[in-house]
């Protein structure tokens, strides 16, 4: 008899857990345009992503119909070689603003690279998509993780255009 | 049997304890405007063309569409407004950079002043096809005494991409 209630004890908890587990939030990492999926959470453990500034290379000027790249590194500077004439001193690294648990580490994942699009068809890449990040980022004590990120685009003599594209960024608890 | 009451509690608080919302997504954008030098040329010169005298400080108008007032003295042969053309990628906006004056030179002594600051077009849109154009014109000032001759100089036009 007593046996029989310790099972039923311990099964009714297991139960009790399964319930209570709320489903993960969908994320739509394989989506063309992923969306910012706020935590539908209250309590103070949701973790959420600001983007404060996208990366702009702004205008770059083709000087030859050969190669050209141009990148933004994280601490902002910035280089151009090749087919591209100088950075334009508007151009802009990316910024980005983690919120969650004070001191918590947390995993930011960022893709390698990405396709620009131009109105007219054009497609050039980004990538070498690189941050500021530590190797174990951490959360101050605030809950607050601010890091930059940048890249670098290739482009051919005949790209003339304006590009754009979509840089997913995760970002969750270790 | 209290033992285990206790341990089963503790698991169950365990298991509903896991954060539901441990991960969160953004998109950033990257933009990059990608455009072809800019090519500057001269089509025509700013010309005022013959004006005689008696000069007592007229100003000779020549204006951004090439029309002149000769300010009551006597002017014949050909003149009109310095002209350009700009070429690049299609639909950037471009931004000159003109001077206000020009001091002329004669050909035998004296110089002659323009100003130009009047007469300056809009920074041009290129159109579709990459192409612009645009005029300067200004206003010659001949005071008295002027010695006759040819007076002549250049100035410099400069176009940037905004």
């Amino acid at each position: 008899m007593g046996g029989s209630n310790l099972r039923a004890l311990v099964l009714a908890a297991v139960a009790a857990a399964a319930a209570g587990a709320s489903p993960a939030g969908g994320q739509c990492r394989l989506c063309t345009a992923p969306t910012t999926t706020m935590s539908r959470a209250t309590g103070d453990d949701a973790i959420q992503l600001e983007i404060e500034t996208s990366l702009n290379f702004d205008r770059l000027v083709l000087s030859g119909t050969g190669q050209g790249t141009a990148v933004i590194r994280p601490d902002g500077s910035n280089a151009a070689e090749g087919a591209l004439a100088s950075i334009s001193p508007r151009a802009m690294v990316g910024t980005a603003v983690v919120h969650g648990v004070p001191g918590r580490t947390v995993r930011v994942e960022l893709p390698h690279r990405v396709d620009l699009y131009s109105i007219g068809g054009g497609r050039i890449t980004l990538d070498d998509i690189v941050s500021d990040l530590p190797s174990l980022p951490q959360l101050d004590s605030a809950g607050n993780l601010t890091f930059r990120f940048g890249g670098r685009v290739r482009v051919t003599g005949d790209a003339d255009g304006d590009y754009r594209g979509d840089m997913p960024v995760t970002v969750e608890y270790q | 049997m209290k033992k285990l009451l206790i341990s089963a509690g503790a698991l169950a608080a365990l298991a509903l304890s896991t954060p539901a919302f441990a991960a969160n997504t953004a998109s950033a954008n990257a933009t990059v405007n990608i455009v072809s030098p800019l090519s500057l040329t001269k089509t025509a010169d700013l010309n005022f063309g013959t004006v005689v005298g008696p000069f007592a400080g007229q100003v000779v108008h020549v204006d951004g569409t090439g029309a002149r007032d000769c300010a009551g003295l006597t002017c014949s042969g050909t003149f009109g407004a310095a002209a350009f053309t700009v070429t690049g990628t299609p639909d950037q906006n471009v931004v000159l950079t003109i001077p206000d004056s020009v001091t002329l030179s004669g050909s035998v002594s004296g110089t002659l002043d323009v100003d130009m600051s009047t007469d300056k077009p809009v920074d041009p849109t290129l159109d579709g096809t990459g192409n612009a154009s645009f005029a300067i014109g200004g206003k010659l000032t001949i005071p008295a005494g002027t010695v006759d001759g040819v007076y002549s100089n250049t100035f410099d036009v400069t176009a940037n991409y905004l």
